[in-house]
């Protein structure tokens, strides 16, 4: 952060939980009033300093959201598949192929 | 803005579709449209590909069609990925890497990766929409 705040691990939760807060607010879900308040204990933990230099931060709109992360096991990749076999048209009238149907 | 459909997902201002720890696989690039594909080196299939601004390789088995509302990248007689303009900003993407002996591509239900099926997802403004990584 700048105007010299220290990143102490209190202040890195707390800008992480205010951003996953931003999100849900964003996106219109019930949950980001429950997760403000939630947010209040750690808010008060915080120095004077660090509430004033929150309190005067201008925060954009939060438009991001996290990646959709996916394993890569074992069975994304694997061989190539075999080669289609190219069959000739027969020549002669087809017989009794509504038969076998 | 530019947002890729692709199996059911909608993708919006995303640096790349789908990277494999951490480098990019599929990227979508409009104005003009086209597709950068770059699969891992070492695939069990020995099909790697790479198609960039630079060209493409295998020179041998790897064809690029395009025009100025689409863009398609084939291994021989495979399409592995089409991408289609509907207006300025949103292509319609369709991806079938099976031939390269990699579980990606998308039909009726959704993208598929692996086991994995993905429907009815929005990623907003991310740099890689899906990451995959062991």
């Amino acid at each position: 952060m700048a105007a010299g705040v220290a990143m102490t691990p209190r202040l890195r939760r707390y800008l992480e939980l205010e951003r996953l807060m931003l999100i849900l607010d964003e996106e219109g879900a019930s949950g980001a009033d429950t997760l403000r308040d939630l947010m209040d204990p750690i808010w008060y933990s915080l120095s004077e300093e660090e509430r004033r230099v929150l309190d005067d931060r201008t925060i954009g709109r939060i438009k991001s959201m996290e990646e959709i992360r996916v394993p890569a096991g074992t069975r994304l990749f694997g061989p190539a598949p075999a080669p289609v076999t190219h069959r000739a048209l027969p020549k002669n009238p087809i017989s009794g192929w509504a038969s076998a149907a | 803005m530019s947002t890729v459909l692709l199996g059911r997902n909608r993708f919006v201002e995303c640096g790349s579709i789908l990277a494999y720890k951490g480098v990019p696989l599929l990227r979508v690039i409009f104005d003009p449209l086209r597709l950068e594909l770059t699969t891992p080196d070492a695939l069990p299939s020995g099909r790697a590909v790479h198609v960039d601004q630079k060209g493409k390789s295998p020179e041998d088995r790897v064809r690029i069609v395009s025009s100025p509302r689409s863009f398609a990248i084939f291994w021989d007689e495979d399409a592995l990925a089409v991408a289609t303009l509907f207006d300025a900003g949103t292509a319609h993407l369709k991806l079938d890497l099976r031939p390269l002996g990699i579980t990606i591509y998308d039909d009726a239900d959704g993208l598929h990766i692996g086991q994995n099926v993905f429907s009815g997802n929005v990623v907003d403004r991310s740099a890689v929409a899906i990451s995959l990584a062991d």
